[in-house]
C-alpha cells in the first residue's frame, strides 16, 4: 500500500550537509555494502576512495592503473572487492579495503574500447560489463576469467542483474532493453523503450542510461530522456516503469522541459522509494525521490550537473557527485595565472533520517 | 534608363527568378590573368567537405589520451608511423599517407554566425566589401574546365537553390548551386512528359520574357541569370549525374547515411570535372554529451572520407584535386557540466591533401593538454594562401579588381605554410 506522499516527506526529508569539492570531475560513486567506504571513478583513469565513517570524508590514496576515463564502479557483494571499468576496455577487481591496494586481477582487453555499464550478481557469481563493442561480457569475480559473451548488436550504456540471479537485463543506444537468460545466453524477450532514442541528422542520441530493479524484482525502471536534438543534446528527462512479469511499461517520471536532460543514475532507498538524478543543459539538474504509483516525485531539489549518486546501505546518506556551477563558456577563459582550469566535482551530501 | 538593381515583387512572381534570385553584381576582373593559362593545362579541382558546428578536434586529428582534458577515447596507429589519431578514424588512419594534418589552427572568432562566414571566407582585413567563399574565389579564378557544368556545386541536406551570397563581391555569378539532399533542382530536368520540342518552346517564351526583363536591368546581373540558366541547362543534358545508380559496393564503402551519399555525389561530380564541390555535414555543435555525439558523428565521417581519398587516389585524380575537411573551430579542452565541449578557436585541427599539398605530414602542434597551440599559430589566411598555392595560384602575385580597387586574394598578414606543400 503506497504510503501519502506527505508522511514520506515528512519521514525522509533529506537535510543537506556542506559540500565538497574535489579537484577532479567524477563519473560514478557508489558506497561499499558495509557503508564505510565511499568509492568514485574518475575523468583522468582512476578510482577515488575515502573513508565515509570519517566527517568530513578521509581521502585514501587512488586506485590507479587505468586508462582514459573510469566511468562504472561496482562493489562486490562480500564486501571485500571492487571492480572497476574504463573507457579503454579494461576491467580491474581491487581489495579496495587494502591501504595500497594492487589489483587482484586486471583484464585489460575486457571490451574493445569504452565499457558503458557494470553490474554485479546479487549472489556475487557474476560480473557483467558492456560496451560500445556491442557485447556483454560475463566474468568470474575470482578470477576475472571470461564466462560467455553476449552480442547485444548496439552500444550497451545500462546493465542490471535481476535480484532473482537468473536474468541479466540490457538497455542500449537505440532504446531497447534485452532480457537475457543467463543459463542459455539468449535473449528471452525485449522491452521497447525507443522513444529515449533520436536519430538527429546522421547522429545517434539518448539510449536508454540507468538501469535499476526494485528489491523484489516485480518492476524496472528504465531511466534516459525524450530526446529532441543532437549537437547541443536537449532533452526531457524520462524513467519507464516496466512490469516484469508483464513485460508492459508505462512513464513513471516525465521531467518539465528538454533542458533536463538524461536520468543518469538511480538507487532504490530501503524505504521503498527511487532515488535519481538527473542533468541536462550546463546548470540544469535535479535529485529527486519518487515511489512506485506515485505520479510525482515526493521531494524534488535543484543540482546543478549532477551525474552520479551513491546510497548508504543503510539508507541515512546520500551523497551525489555533480559538475561545479558556471561549467560552460566558448573561447578562452584562462585563471589568474593564465593557466587553462578545468572543472570539478563537488560532492552533495545529504543526510536522510533513517 | 535603368532599373535601381533592387528587386521589385513582381520580378519574384515567376518562380526561376525566384529561385534565381539577384544581387548587386560587381564588374569584375582578375588582374594576373596569364595564371589562368598555366592552370588550365591541367584542371585543378576542390573538395571541400564542411563539418558545420564544431568538429572536437580531441576526438578526432589530434587527440590526447590520459590527460585531464583526453576524454574516453584511445589514440590510434596510422599508416605513418609516429602520427597518432583518435580512435574514432580507424580508416582514415590508413589513409594517412595521403593526408596532411594541421594542428595549429588558432583563429579569431567561436562563434558560429560569423565564424562560419569569415573562415569560408578567408577572413581577409576589412575593406568595406564581402569578400566571396572559398568556392566562388576558385570557380572565378580557375573556371569551370571544359565540363560545362557549374564551378562551384555545393551538396547538402535540406533546402537546394542558388546560393548568390558566396560570390561577395565578385557576383552572384560565382555563387553555389546547391542541390539539397544531393537532388537536382526541382523541374530542372525536363519532365517526362514534355517533348523536347515542348522543351524548346518553353525557352523560347522565357528568352522574350527575359529579353523585356533584360531592358529594365544592370547588365550585371543579366549576365548572372543567364549563366545561371546556361548551368542549368548543362545540368538538363547530364540527368545521368542524378539518375545513374550508384555500385553497391561502393554505397557500402560510402555508407547510406546523407553525408556518405553525399561525399558519393561528390566523388561523381568531381570526376565529372566540377571545379568546386562543397559537401556539408550539420550537427557537429556537441555542447552536450560530446563523447557520445563526436562517437556516433566521426565514425560517420570517417568513412566516407576515407572512401574519398582512396578513390581519388586510385584514380589520379588526387594530382589535380584539393581535398579540405574542417568546421568553423573546434570545441573546448575543458568538459562542461552537460558532459559537452564548447567552442575553441584557440587551438584546433584541419585535415587537408591532393594536388600540391605534402602527403602524410603533421603541421605545427599543441601542448600536452591540447589546451593551446605550442607551435607557429596558423589562422583562416595561412590556409588560404596554402591552398592557391597548391592550386597553382600565388595568393602574393594575384589580385581582384573591384571596379578599379586591387583586392588580395587572400589576408595579406599571411604567407603560405611551405611544410604543407610539395
Amino acid at each position: 500500500m503506497p504510503t501519502d506522499p506527505k508522511t514520506l516527506l515528512a519521514k525522509y526529508q533529506p537535510k543537506a550537509v556542506k559540500p565538497f569539492n574535489l579537484d577532479h570531475q567524477l563519473c560514478a560513486l557508489r558506497y561499499s555494502p558495509d557503508g564505510k567506504t565511499l568509492a568514485a571513478g574518475s575523468f583522468e583513469a582512476s578510482v577515488r576512495r575515502w573513508d565515509a565513517s570519517a566527517n568530513p570524508f578521509a581521502e585514501q590514496s587512488a586506485l590507479k592503473g587505468h586508462n582514459g576515463w573510469v566511468q562504472r564502479i561496482a562493489f562486490h557483494p562480500d564486501g571485500k572487492r571492487l571492480i572497476s571499468a574504463d573507457s579503454w576496455g579494461q576491467v580491474t577487481c581491487w581489495p579496495f579495503n587494502e591501504k595500497d591496494a594492487k589489483p587482484t586481477w586486471s583484464v585489460a582487453d575486457a571490451h574493445d574500447g569504452w565499457v558503458y555499464s557494470l553490474a554485479i550478481s546479487k549472489d556475487g557469481k557474476l560480473i557483467a560489463s558492456g560496451g560500445r563493442d556491442k557485447t556483454i561480457r560475463l566474468t568470474n569475480p575470482d578470477d576475472g576469467k571470461k564466462l560467455n559473451v553476449l552480442n547485444v548488436g548496439e552500444h550497451v550504456l545500462a546493465l542490471a542483474f535481476h535480484p532473482d540471479g537468473k536474468s541479466l537485463v540490457s538497455g542500449d543506444l537505440k532504446g531497447t532493453i534485452k532480457h537475457w537468460d543467463l543459463a542459455t545466453g539468449k535473449v528471452v524477450r525485449e522491452l521497447d523503450a525507443k522513444v529515449m532514442f533520436l536519430r538527429d541528422r546522421i547522429q545517434d542520441v539518448g539510449g536508454v542510461r540507468s538501469l535499476e530493479f526494485s528489491p523484489d524484482g516485480a518492476t524496472l525502471f528504465a531511466g534516459g530522456s525524450l530526446p529532441k536534438s543532437g549537437g547541443f543534446v536537449q532533452g526531457i528527462s524520462l524513467i519507464l516503469s516496466f512490469d516484469w512479469a508483464s513485460g508492459k511499461g508505462t512513464p513513471f517520471y516525465k521531467g518539465a522541459t528538454d533542458n533536463e536532460g538524461y536520468v543518469y543514475d538511480m538507487a532504490w532507498h530501503p524505504g521503498g522509494f527511487l532515488i535519481a538524478i538527473t542533468s541536462g543543459q550546463p546548470g540544469q539538474g535535479k535529485l529527486f525521490f519518487q515511489q512506485p504509483g506515485d505520479a510525482l516525485p515526493f521531494y524534488t531539489v535543484a543540482i546543478p550537473n549532477p551525474h552520479s549518486l551513491a546510497v548508504h546501505p543503510e539508507g541515512k546518506r546520500l551523497v551525489v557527485a555533480a559538475t561545479n556551477a558556471n561549467s560552460s563558456g566558448n573561447g578562452r577563459a584562462v585563471g589568474k595565472n593564465k593557466e587553462y582550469p578545468g572543472n570539478f566535482s563537488p560532492l552533495h551530501v545529504f543526510d536522510l533520517p533513517v | 534608363m535603368l532599373h535601381s538593381n533592387l528587386c521589385t515583387p513582381i520580378d519574384h512572381q515567376l518562380s526561376r527568378r525566384q529561385w534565381f534570385g539577384t544581387a548587386a553584381g560587381a564588374a569584375f576582373t582578375v588582374a594576373a590573368p596569364a595564371f589562368a593559362e598555366t592552370v588550365k593545362k591541367k584542371h585543378k579541382q576542390v573538395l571541400f567537405v564542411w563539418l558545420d558546428g564544431g568538429m572536437s578536434q580531441l576526438e578526432s586529428w589530434d587527440p590526447k589520451p590520459n590527460t585531464q582534458f583526453g576524454g574516453p577515447f584511445r589514440a590510434i596507429q596510422t599508416s605513418v608511423p609516429g602520427i597518432h589519431v583518435s580512435e574514432l578514424l580507424p580508416k582514415s588512419a590508413k589513409m594517412m599517407h595521403h593526408l596532411a594534418l594541421v594542428r595549429s589552427l588558432c583563429t579569431q572568432d567561436n562563434s558560429h554566425s560569423a565564424g562560419v562566414e569569415r573562415i569560408q571566407r578567408g577572413d581577409p582585413k576589412n575593406r568595406g566589401v564581402t569578400y566571396p567563399f572559398f568556392g566562388g574565389a576558385v570557380s572565378k579564378l580557375l573556371g569551370n574546365g571544359d565540363s560545362g557544368l557549374p564551378p562551384y556545386i555545393w551538396i547538402k541536406p535540406m533546402n537546394g537553390g542558388f546560393i548568390p551570397k558566396d560570390g561577395g563581391f565578385l557576383g552572384p555569378k560565382f555563387g553555389a548551386l546547391a542541390l539539397g539532399d544531393g537532388k537536382p533542382p526541382e523541374n530542372l530536368l525536363r519532365p517526362a512528359t514534355m517533348s523536347v520540342e515542348e522543351d524548346l518552346d518553353r525557352n523560347e517564351l522565357r528568352n522574350l520574357v527575359d529579353k523585356k526583363y533584360a531592358d529594365r536591368r544592370r547588365k550585371e546581373n543579366i549576365e548572372a541569370t543567364k549563366y545561371v540558366f546556361d548551368m542549368a541547362a548543362q545540368l538538363q543534358k547530364r540527368r545521368d549525374l542524378f539518375e545513374a545508380p550508384f555500385a553497391a559496393k561502393d554505397q557500402e564503402r560510402y555508407g547510406t547515411h546523407d553525408l556518405g551519399r553525399h561525399m558519393l555525389l561528390a566523388r561523381r561530380m568531381l570526376e565529372a570535372d566540377v571545379t568546386f564541390v562543397k559537401v556539408n555535414s550539420y550537427g557537429w555543435d556537441t555542447h552536450g554529451d560530446n563523447f557520445n555525439g563526436q562517437g556516433s558523428l566521426v565514425p560517420q565521417f570517417d568513412r566516407p572520407f576515407a572512401a574519398m581519398i582512396e578513390d581519388l587516389h586510385e584514380r589520379g585524380m588526387l594530382d589535380n584535386v584539393l581535398v579540405i575537411a574542417m568546421s568553423e573551430f573546434g570545441r573546448t579542452p575543458r568538459i562542461n557540466g552537460h558532459i559537452g565541449r564548447d567552442h575553441w578557436p584557440e587551438a584546433w585541427s584541419l585535415v587537408t591533401a591532393g594536388t600540391g599539398i605534402q602527403k602524410g605530414v603533421v603541421v605545427g602542434k599543441t601542448n600536452d593538454k591540447g589546451t593551446f597551440v605550442a607551435s607557429e599559430e596558423h589562422d583562416i589566411g595561412h590556409m588560404f594562401h596554402t591552398w592557391f598555392k597548391a592550386l597553382g595560384i600565388d595568393a602574393k602575385a594575384t589580385e581582384y579588381d573591384n571596379e578599379g580597387q586591387p583586392l588580395p586574394i587572400a589576408h595579406e598578414g599571411f604567407k603560405a605554410v611551405k611544410e604543407l606543400l610539395v
